[in-house]
């Protein structure tokens, strides 16, 4: 049972037909919760040498009024993911997973609340990309995954 | 975690878990049901649940319901199970019978009539298909609903996207670009 607002709105998020959907077609997975933080799945294309999945950590505070922010993370040590073993691409692919933005804290997606600070210019360029206060995990997870299917996804980013 | 939904996942759950898309639903709905109902009682489940414009739909008569990118209709006289609805089947429940969908793309305009349980993905691999996209830069490429700045999840039903008796949607096909912007 949550606790807090936040945390009781990302929980019925998780039990409702958008995010159970992308489960149920094998798109990504809750992984865990420890509020404000929430670590999920991703599954990516097939690539060689790359795995079939990549974990984000989501920190939530004040879900779903204030966006997400997220960081690859390393289910084994849990910890961030090392940034060789981030995603590698040359274009759209290469800019979301940029670990020399922000040190590796975020991705640089409009979606993320660190990474749209000074890049209002976004909300035109990307509208499809913005976080509004009817939105939910989805959002995010649908461009990550989108990502992680593209033309532009090669493998590791150190690879 | 949700007990029924631990049961369904091993299979021997009385209730069902249904992922249901439709007219005038603002997303996909997952109804819980008992495996005997009708398919009649699953239509006015989701009314009384979601209200709104499904519910307006269902007080006008006409909903029919098939299987995702299927269309079929399915009796609704029949239980659930009689009519081969099992735990997580995708149905859909609308007034249209077809959708009239156009594309456009580099000033050209593509049109055809589907299903309303089509999904988007697969409106979007007929349109590749059109235009002469190939299979890998169909992944840069996305459907936009004309006029705005949404781009449906390929899982969506047209259906969704339109209402009785429009029963009609406008696309744009457009690239994807990257995010950029100073780092």
């Amino acid at each position: 049972m949550a606790s807090r607002p936040d945390e009781a709105t990302f929980l019925a998020h998780v039990e409702a037909g958008p995010f159970e959907n992308g489960v149920d077609r094998g798109r990504w997975r809750l992984v865990s919760i420890n509020w404000p933080h929430a670590v999920l799945a991703i599954s990516a294309a097939e690539r060689a040498d790359a795995p079939f999945e990549y974990a984000f950590r989501f920190e939530l505070s004040n879900y779903p009024a204030q966006l997400p922010t997220a960081q690859p993370w390393d289910l084994s040590t849990n910890g961030p993911l090392e940034f060789t073993k981030w995603p590698g691409g040359i274009d759209r692919v290469k800019y979301a997973f940029n670990p020399g933005f922000k040190e590796g804290t975020c991705l640089y997606l409009p979606c993320d609340r660190l990474a749209i600070e000074g890049h209002d210019a976004w909300r035109t360029q990307h509208p499809e990309m913005i976080w509004i206060a009817a939105s939910d995990i989805t959002l995010y997870l649908r461009i990550i995954y989108d990502l992680l299917h593209s033309k532009d996804y090669k493998a590791l980013r150190g690879a | 975690m949700n007990t029924n939904k631990q049961e369904n996942e091993k299979g021997d759950a009385r209730e069902l878990r249904l992922f249901v898309q439709g007219e005038g639903l603002a997303e996909i709905h997952i109804a819980q049901i008992d495996r005997n109902a009708t398919v009649v009682e699953l239509i006015k489940a989701v009314a009384t649940k979601v209200g709104g414009e499904f519910a307006a739909a269902e007080a006008a008569g006409g909903l029919v319901v098939t299987f995702e990118d299927e269309e079929k209709e399915i009796f609704q006289k029949d239980t659930l199970e009689k009519a081969g609805i099992r735990d997580r089947s995708r149905v859909h429940i609308h007034r249209c019978r077809k959708v009239k969908v156009t594309v456009n793309f580099n000033g050209e305009t593509a049109a055809d009539s589907f299903p309303p349980s089509t999904m988007v993905g697969k409106v979007k691999k007929w349109a590749d298909k059109k235009f002469d996209i190939d299979k890998i830069d169909a992944t840069e490429h996305a459907l936009q609903l004309c006029g705005t700045s949404t781009r449906p999840d390929e899982d969506t039903h047209i259906g969704m996207l339109t209402k009785h008796p429009s029963c009609s949607i406008c696309f744009d096909l457009v690239p994807k670009r990257r995010v950029e912007g100073g780092v």
